[in-house]
């Protein structure tokens, strides 16, 4: 298993793709499947700096290939709740004037991944969202 | 490393990675746009929505003048997102810059 822990700052970012590279190009994985890797990675860690700015607990990411998939788990402790499977999407249907700049990255996340699922456990306040997409070699 | 640049052209050309921590760079390059305006994307290698956002914020800010902003040269990965994104609703795409 490819594993890293990373500060919480968007100065992080372009550490954590390299991690991500290096997890692609060691696996013999289609180069096709970095980019959407790296974009649903890059969304919720923004999200957790911007929205969750108060803890200094550091993020875990790891990375496992099973079969055809390639599993990324992200783990923080220290932080509230916030369910991104449930985060509604953009309303496409609004006109420009309407059109809302923010809420793109979390439904960018979902429609980029073949799955992504959430878990929150109390005691520890630790949130952990599962990213899984297929691939070919 | 992200780079943006105003050529001779008019065009604004985005290079390199443009993620949240280099949105900024992107936000004051489109402040600077006052009316229509070509954006290439031929060498952007990835853009997050943090980019989107202040493309589409652009965009929103030039309409009321009847202005807007072209993306051009769109490689296929970043096609895709806007594609995701309904950018194709709101902005004119073409894939490769005419000569």
């Amino acid at each position: 298993m490819h594993h890293r822990q990373f500060k919480r700052d968007l100065g992080s970012l372009l550490e954590v793709f390299r991690f991500i590279d290096d997890f692609i190009t060691s696996h013999d994985i289609a180069p096709s499947v970095t980019q959407h890797v790296r974009l649903a990675v890059d969304e919720l860690f923004t999200n957790l700096v911007r929205f969750q700015p108060g803890s200094s607990e550091e993020m875990s990411i790891s990375m496992d290939a099973e079969g055809d998939r390639v599993i990324v788990r992200m783990t923080t402790q220290g932080v509230e709740p916030f369910d991104i499977t449930q985060v509604p999407g953009p309303d496409f249907d609004a006109p420009l004037e309407r059109r809302d700049e923010r809420g793109l990255g979390v439904y960018l996340c979902r429609k980029v991944m073949d799955d992504v699922r959430y878990e929150y456990e109390n005691q520890g306040r630790t949130s952990t969202v599962t990213l899984v997409k297929k691939f070919e070699r | 490393m992200f780079h943006v640049s105003k050529e001779k052209d008019g065009r604004v050309y985005l290079s390199g990675v443009c993620d949240s921590s280099s949105a900024d760079t992107l936000r004051e390059a489109m402040d600077a746009i006052g009316g229509s305006c070509t954006i290439d994307f031929g060498g952007l290698e990835y853009i997050s929505s943090a980019g989107l956002g202040i493309l589409l914020a652009t965009q929103k800010r030039l309409a009321p003048a009847g202005e807007s902003l072209k993306l051009v040269n769109l490689g296929e990965t970043i096609r895709e997102i806007f594609l995701l994104a309904r950018f194709d609703a709101i902005f004119e795409m073409e894939d490769s810059s005419p000569g």
